[in-house]
């Protein structure tokens, strides 16, 4: 699907209301993000960020509010969603294996009844060569390091072929070049049209890896590009302070 | 010597009641051992608890109805149809229970499964007269007791949870490791989760027949514990933790008649000795090899925790 041949939104989120057990996680969050676009999710800690991806793959059933993946209501969404879970989140000790994992991506089309066939461990290998993780397809996932265990689960996305990814906190505690490499990884699959809502951290490169910034502290306080977003009232909006100490250092590097 | 020895093992072979537990057990284990790794990996293990205690309850109302309403006596069918409502019914409690957020979970689970042991209890204690339920074979199982019909409810309850597991293992596997990535793909989860559930209880209660209601849950879990020490894919956990579920019946059986004990407990303890045999001389995640792999001098702050630092 080509951005150019519809014009509904990839990822359209209307007045979304999130809560655990009476705790609100989201109030009344609304954006919507055309497609082929490259977006960041920034907030301090807490601020419902994963609760978000968590809502948009309908993992959490949101209290109000509408949601919409390709112009049609999530649970029914025709285009597919790939989703890269937050590395902490994962039981590391599962018996799987790298090839397993990236298999799971083609899970997604793959009738019930259907074994895998040969389509589908190409693409399998196609992803994790792109990864370079070509050479460890035997592995369990254990033994692998955070950089390798991250590309896995970039793998398993890129093999799912899916037209709209997310991603949450893909990019934590990498060194400085496998963030690179990955970045370009997500940088390639923007190119090829697919719509990317990527949970950040980092405020110092935020500027230079997304088309668009959302800033999130329970509600919705931006939504817009960096330039726009990443404005020193704006983030301390967001932050609620807690910036200061790394005043200068941090919004310097941040504002474009 | 080797005449005795042979003597020793084929002799019980001839009687049938030794085939039928021989037979029993291993169907019960192999079940047990499959749908366990998905039991540990889910960490269910103390829903097992909780679904094994309420069987006393069911099996006794199932008892009671069939006796009551058709004058049967010890209907096998009809107490698994009692003993599977009552797990429904415990399960449908501990999410009642749990609905406050200050109860967690595995205090509801802790509360509900003696509450519905005991309604069992009191059932079977006021229609003393009615129901003919031996309360220690019901907990502590009888093996060496294998009725036919029982022979044929494991049977049939085995081939039912292994065909669900086999057709929907990508579903059970997606769901126990990555349950978002489950549900972005349009997994129903909680469909998923309840027929795991559903299984478990099924394979529990068959099982009880068996090793009974305190032994079951490690007859679940234990086979499956010592398949995940040695295995890295699933599926082959999975088929090791069956054959290792079927050893410690074999060797179980055949020790308990050497050393004339107690034949479901005997084949627990087989099973837990497997574990610790294998606990040590795992050649990835075992003890010797965690101490062959670790440093001689360990850091200083290991040193903190003596325990810990001495046995890791």
């Amino acid at each position: 699907m080509s951005p150019e041949e519809n014009n509904v939104p990839a990822i359209d989120v209307d007045n979304l209301t999130v809560s655990y057990g009476g705790r609100p996680a989201l109030q009344a969050a609304s954006f919507a993000i055309d497609p082929g676009l490259m977006v960041g999710v920034i907030g301090p800690n807490g601020a419902g960020k994963s609760t978000l991806i968590k809502a948009l793959v309908g993992f959490v059933k949101p209290d109000s509010g509408d949601i919409r993946i390709c112009g049609v209501p999530a649970h029914r969404a025709k285009c597919s969603v790939a989703y890269v879970p937050q590395r902490g989140t994962l039981d590391w000790d599962f018996p799987v294996t790298v090839e397993d994992v990236v298999m799971m991506g083609r899970y997604a089309k793959l009738r019930w009844w259907r074994s895998p066939e040969a389509t589908d461990k190409s693409a399998v290998r196609a992803a994790m060569d792109t990864l370079g993780i070509g050479n460890l397809p035997d592995r369990p996932i254990g033994e692998l390091s955070g950089g390798q265990q991250q590309r896995v689960f970039l793998a398993r996305a890129l093999a799912q072929d899916a037209e709209v990814l997310l991603l949450d906190e893909p990019l934590a505690g990498l060194d400085a070049a496998t963030e690179k490499e990955l970045v370009k990884v997500l940088a390639r699959a923007r190119v090829e049209g697919r719509t990317l809502l990527v949970v950040h951290h980092d405020l110092a490169t935020a500027g230079d890896y997304f088309d668009r910034i959302i800033l999130l502290n329970q509600k919705l306080f931006g939504y817009g590009t960096p330039q726009r977003m990443l404005q020193p009232d704006m983030l301390r909006r967001v932050y609620e302070d807690k910036l200061k100490p790394f005043k200068h250092t941090i919004w310097e590097a941040a504002v474009p | 010597m080797s005449t005795g020895f042979i003597h020793f093992f084929l002799v019980p072979l001839q009687e049938t009641y030794f085939q039928k537990a021989l037979i029993a057990g291993s169907i019960v284990a192999i079940a047990c051992g499959v749908i366990g790794c998905l039991v540990i990996l889910n960490r269910m293990a103390f829903l097992g608890d909780a679904l094994s205690h309420a069987m006393l309850c069911g099996v006794a109302g199932g008892y009671l109805i069939m006796k009551l309403v058709f004058g049967v006596e010890a209907h096998s069918f009809g107490m698994i149809i009692g003993s599977l409502v009552a797990a429904l019914l415990a399960i449908a409690l501990v999410s009642f229970v749990s609905l406050v957020p200050r109860i967690k979970e595995d205090t509801a689970i802790g509360i509900m499964y003696s509450a519905t042991f005991s309604l069992g209890l009191v059932i079977i204690s006021l229609f003393i007269d009615r129901i003919h339920i031996s309360i220690s074979n019901f907990v502590m199982g009888d093996i060496l007791g294998i009725v036919d019909a029982d022979l044929w409810a494991s049977m049939f309850v085995c081939c039912l949870v292994l065909s669900f597991i086999y057709v929907f293992f990508r579903h059970f596997q997606i769901a126990s490791f990555d349950p978002v990535m489950a549900a972005s793909i349009g997994i129903p989860l909680v469909l998923v989760q309840s027929t795991l559930t559903a299984g478990v209880a099924l394979v529990v209660v068959t099982g009880i027949n068996m090793v009974g209601v305190i032994l079951i849950v490690g007859f679940l879990i234990t086979p499956a514990a010592t398949a995940y020490l040695i295995c890295d894919r699933l599926a082959r956990m999975m088929i090791l933790a069956a054959i290792f579920g079927v050893v410690s019946v074999f060797g179980g059986l055949y020790l308990s008649l050497f050393i004339n004990s107690a034949s479901g407990a005997t084949i627990m303890l087989f099973a837990v000795l497997q574990f610790l045999v294998v606990l040590i001389v795992a050649p990835k995640y075992g003890l010797f090899a965690r101490w062959r792999h670790s440093p001689v001098a360990p850091p200083r702050q290991v040193l903190k925790r003596p325990v810990k630092s001495v046995l890791l």
